[in-house]
This record gives C-alpha cells, structure tokens and sequence, in this order.
C-alpha cells in the first residue's frame, strides 16, 4: 500500500493543527527533523520567519562561528545607492557572523559580530552541479542587530552553499608590541570556508 | 509593462479560474436568482477584502506570519474544494435551475460558495501581495515606469477575468459531464500541487520530516508551473467551442423561437471566438510573454582602447553618446579587467568597473535607456555611476582630453582581484 498520499493528508492535518496553535514549532515524532529543530530553531524577527539554509546548522571554522538564515526579500538602503530590490529577488539572504573563544588570542571578545569581513558565497546545485555566485554579503543592519547578507536570486533546487570569508588582516590593524596592548594571536591567512549542506530551496517565500 | 502583465495573468488565473468553475456550479431555481446573485458578491467580496486585507497587514505590518496563513487557509480551502468536487459529482446531471431545488441543489451551492470564499481569500493573498510590485523600490506610482507597470497589471487581470466570465457563460451550454470533467480536472490540478507545496512548506519549517521525493515533485511543480496554468486555461476555453455544437435541438414551432435560436447560436458563436482568442492570448502570455518578460540582453560587445603610457583611452566622441559603453584592459598577470564608461551631462562621465561590490564582475546591461546589473537586476540611477556603494559600479577615476577619456594603468591593475573571482 502506497503510503504516501496518507502521509502528506495527516502531516497537513498535523501541519493546520499546529498552525492553529498559533506557533511554528517542531513536532514529535519524527526524530531527524526533531534534532534538526532543536540544533537549528527557526527565528522569528519582526514578523519574517528566518529558516535555516540546509541542516548543517551552525559552522565554526577558526575564529568565526557562521550560521546561514534565509526569508522573504526585503527592501534594503544604501545612502542613496541602487540596492537589489525586494520584488526583483528571491529572498533575503542572511549570514550570522560571530566570533568564538579563539578570537581571544588576537584580543576580539567572543559571541560578537564581526564587521570589514570580506564574505562571499556561491550555492552548488547537489542535482546539477552547477555552481552559483551568490555574490558578496553586505553588512548591513536590522531589527536584531547587525548581520551579513544580501537580496539574491536563486532557481529551486537542493544545494549545498559554501561561504568563503577573507583574512581581515587589510581591514584590522593589530597591536603586536611587547607592551600589555599587544595581542599574541593573528588573523587567519587563508581565507576560511564554511559549508551548509542540504539546503531544499523550494522557491516558496512571500 | 509585460513583466507585470505576465505576474498578474499568473496571479490571477487561479483566483479567477477557482471562482468561475465555483460560480458555474451554483444551482438556484429562477426565482432565486437575484438573492442568489447577491449571497454571491457578499461571499466573493469578503474573500477578496480578507485576502487584500492580509496582504497589506503582511506588506505594512509585522502581524502576518504567511506560513501560518497558509497552515490555515489551505488545508480549509482543500477540504472545502473536496466537499465541492464531491457534491458536483453527486449532483452529476440534475438540472441546475430546477424550479423545485432539492439537497442535491443546495448542496452543490453551498459548498460552491464555501469553495468561493476560501479561493477567494487563498489565491486572493498571493494577487494581491504582488501589486507591491507594482512600483519600483525608490519610486512612486505617479511615475511612469510605475503607471506602465500598472497597466500591465490591469490588462493581465482584465484579460483573465474576461476569460472567466467566458466561462462561467458558457459553461451553462455544455453537457454536465464535459462541465464536471473540466471541473474537476482543474481543480485536482490546482489543489493537489498546492497540498504538495504546502506539506513541503511545513518541511521547510521542521513541523512534518522531510521527504526528497516530495522535494522533487516540488521542483516539477516550481519548473512546470507556467505550463501547467497554459493548459488549465485552455481548458476552460473548451466549452464555449464546445457550446457551438450543444444547443437544444427539435422543432421550432413559431417565429419566436427561431429568433430565440438564432440569438443563441450568435451569442454561442461569439463566445466561441472570445474562448479561442483568450486561449490564444494565454498561450502566447504564458510562453513568448514570460520568455521575453524574464529575458536578461547580453552584455554589449567591449569595445576598443588604446594603451598609451600610464593610460588606457577611448573614444570621447563614442562614450558621448549617452549609452553605455563596455572596455577591457588586460592587465600583466593576464586579468581582463573590465570597466565601462557613459555620459552623464555634458561635463561629467559616470565611469567604473563592469563589477560591483556586491555582484561581483557580472557585468551591467543597457535596457531601454537604463544600466542593469546582469546578476541582480538592480537598475542604476545612471547619475550615481561613478559613486561607491550598493550595486554601483566600483568606481573608478578617469580624465578627459580634447578627443579621449583617459584611465589609470595602475588603477585598472590595482583592480585584477575583482575579476579573478
């Protein structure tokens, strides 16, 4: 017996029960999915549902703990530069950007964002192969703080997004004297990449 | 102009397909008529003004969370179109305006009119958020560009309600089973993709696990949405031919009813050509329309420079064109570093890099008088080109002689990392 179309009828109608509640939490009974939510929440920010790009969750690589988020596209300003639109792109795409405990060495606190990063990003398609320039992240600021990102377009399809993040080394100076203010530690030199696996872009954002 | 045409015909076309099958499928006695008429505005009205509703607070305010709508709208929605399509085939031959209506009647009307109203708030969501595309991020609707725009918008929405108003006529004159079998067809082809794209919304979101058949049948879904559409309305273009060939036959036994019958086969014959022509115009908006609306122009050839010392020059007459110009400088570890040049007003080029900031070296277009990113699409404010920032072409420093527009050697290599991306 086909499973299937019993499967989809029950998860909607767990799906609109769920709903009704008024919330957009994880479920019982399905573990993978369970361990995905809870290392993975989804955000709510300002009435946009931030979903996670792929189920990797968040990645650390060297000094930098990176997570990928994305929703709707936004309407973004640059002074008075020309911004990729909201209606023109497919979604806003976000990366979080923190610092961890090895960013001590070179004097950073941890658990904060990072600015003058050099952050790029390209999306392989897993079906295709095919390779997307997602373009650099822009640092820029919303309603839950400062953040990576930019609008994009991308076709549906299941990717995994890789994330390439310079040495900051030409945007920071360090103090590396003798005297109390110098810092042991230095910047990574090449630059770091950060891979999220998984990511089913289904082309369904409003 | 075409781009929102072909947004609003897609936007439109399941609103409207959804509402006319549901308005053909009401049964009333004719005395009922006029009440009938008016349940059917309010119902159809008040999905209409939820839907907008929804839509602006989801626009304007941080109230609307579109998945939880759509965990709440849809599976009603599913559940009241099942109802529906039940009660159709039920209902299977009877006489919609039967003097005497019996449950069979009332039955397919009510759940017709259920069915209106969450299509109405359902499909209605979705037509009325994409009016915000309407106008140009930075402009305004009293602008050109935006009242273009708008117009394609109308004429898109026009264009299908004329189509089903076609429809919903002509649907009365064809036998019930070619009327059921298209209602049915339609909907199962409207519903059963909307249910799969729904449960991989709540996938998405971790409520239900997920499923990479269903992820595929998703894509299938996203890929073929246009086709799909382009068949449905040709669909419904079926009964007003079909009508031509299905009007009532036997004797007509007095003047009066040849006048009758001769009224009926014009009004037939003119539906006919109003289903072909809407049909034809879908087929054409749904394939060539939305082919030339999402076509991106190849970037314009690079033109030629000349390498004299510490500058690479172009033409001054050439970039005084007001048009967009593309040039290339290869620099000594073999990069091509692309820039561009363009008149900005008689004393001042907007000049920079093929590449912006964001987008990296992907390169600019010239459309109908603007500057394009190729990648993001971003439309330049050519009195910008030659500032840091946004999608702007990275600046870069030029000087003008009698007959050349000059550019720094050392800038242009100093900017090779650009390109090596």
């Amino acid at each position: 017996m086909n499973k299937k179309p019993l499967a989809l009828v029950a998860a909607i109608g767990l799906a609109f029960t769920l709903a009704a509640c008024g919330s957009d939490t994880s479920t019982a009974g399905d573990s993978t999915a369970t361990a995905e939510a809870t290392s993975v929440p989804t955000k709510d920010t300002a009435g946009i549902n931030e979903l996670p790009v792929g189920d990797s969750g968040p990645q650390t690589n060297d000094a930098l703990t990176i997570d990928l988020v994305y929703f709707q596209a936004v309407d973004m300003e640059h002074g008075s530069m020309a911004m990729p639109p909201a209606a023109e792109s497919d979604m806003h795409f976000e990366v979080d950007v923190v610092t961890n405990e090895k960013a001590t060495e070179w004097g950073y606190e941890p658990d904060q964002f990072m600015p003058y990063l050099d952050i790029s990003a390209e999306a392989v398609n897993v079906d295709t192969g095919q390779v997307t320039d997602l373009g650099t992240m822009m640092p820029m600021i919303a309603a839950d703080g400062p953040h990576y990102g930019n609008n994009i377009k991308l076709a549906p399809g299941n990717y995994d997004v890789i994330v390439t993040v310079a040495s900051p080394a030409d945007q920071f100076m360090l103090h590396t004297g003798k005297d109390s203010s110098g810092v042991q530690g230095r910047f990574w030199v090449e630059p770091l990449t950060f891979e999220f696996q998984n990511w089913q872009w289904d082309g369904q954002l409003i | 102009m075409l781009k929102l045409f072909v947004i609003s015909v897609q936007s439109a076309l399941p609103l409207c397909l959804a509402v006319s099958i549901l308005l053909a499928s009401r049964a009333y006695s004719p005395r009922e008529r006029r009440t009938l008429a008016r349940i059917t505005w309010i119902v159809a009205l008040t999905g209409l003004v939820i839907a907008a509703l929804i839509a602006w607070l989801r626009l304007n305010t941080t109230v609307i969370n579109v998945p939880t709508f759509n965990a709440i709208v849809g599976p009603v929605m599913f559940l009241a179109v099942v109802v529906f399509l039940v009660a159709v085939w039920i209902f299977r031959d009877r006489d919609l305006h039967d003097i005497e209506q019996n449950w069979h009647h009332r039955f397919v009307t009510i759940s017709a009119l259920a069915g209106v109203l969450t299509t109405s708030i359902f499909y209605g969501f979705t037509y009325f958020f994409n009016i915000d595309a309407i106008v140009p991020m930075g402009s305004s609707l009293a602008e050109s560009e935006s009242l273009l725009r708008l117009a394609g918008y109308v004429l898109g929405t026009v264009l299908v309600i004329v189509a089903s108003w076609g429809y919903v006529v002509s649907a009365a004159r064809v036998p019930w089973f070619v009327r059921t079998a298209i209602t049915s067809i339609v909907f199962i082809a409207m519903i059963a993709p909307r249910a799969i794209l729904l449960y991989q919304q709540f996938a998405t979101r971790r409520m239900v696990p997920r499923s990479k058949t269903i992820f595929n049948w998703v894509l299938w879904i996203q890929e073929h949405e246009a086709t799909t559409q382009l068949w449905l309305a040709i669909l419904i273009a079926i009964p007003g031919i079909v009508a031509v060939w299905t009007h009532p036959r036997g004797n007509l036994v007095n003047p009066a009813q040849v006048r009758l019958h001769k009224a009926g086969q014009i009004s037939r014959r003119k539906f006919m050509a109003l289903s072909v022509a809407s049909g034809v115009v879908f087929a054409a908006t749904l394939t060539e329309g939305k082919r030339r609306a999402e076509y991106v122009p190849e970037l314009s050839p690079l033109e030629p420079t000349v390498v004299e010392g510490d500058y690479v020059k172009v033409s001054r007459e050439l970039v005084s064109d007001g048009h967009l110009h593309r040039f290339a400088y290869d620099t000594s570890d073999g990069t091509e570093v692309r820039f561009l040049a363009i008149k900005k007003n008689e004393i001042a080029f907007g000049t920079g890099l093929d590449a912006c900031e964001i987008c990296g070296p992907s390169g600019y277009y010239e459309d109908k008088g603007k500057v394009i990113c190729a990648r993001c699409g971003v439309m330049m404010n050519i009195q910008t080109i030659g500032f840091e920032g946004g999608c702007n072409p990275i600046p870069i420093a030029y000087q003008v002689t009698a007959d050349t527009v000059d550019f720094s050697v050392a800038e242009l290599e100093s900017h090779a990392s650009v390109f090596k991306r």
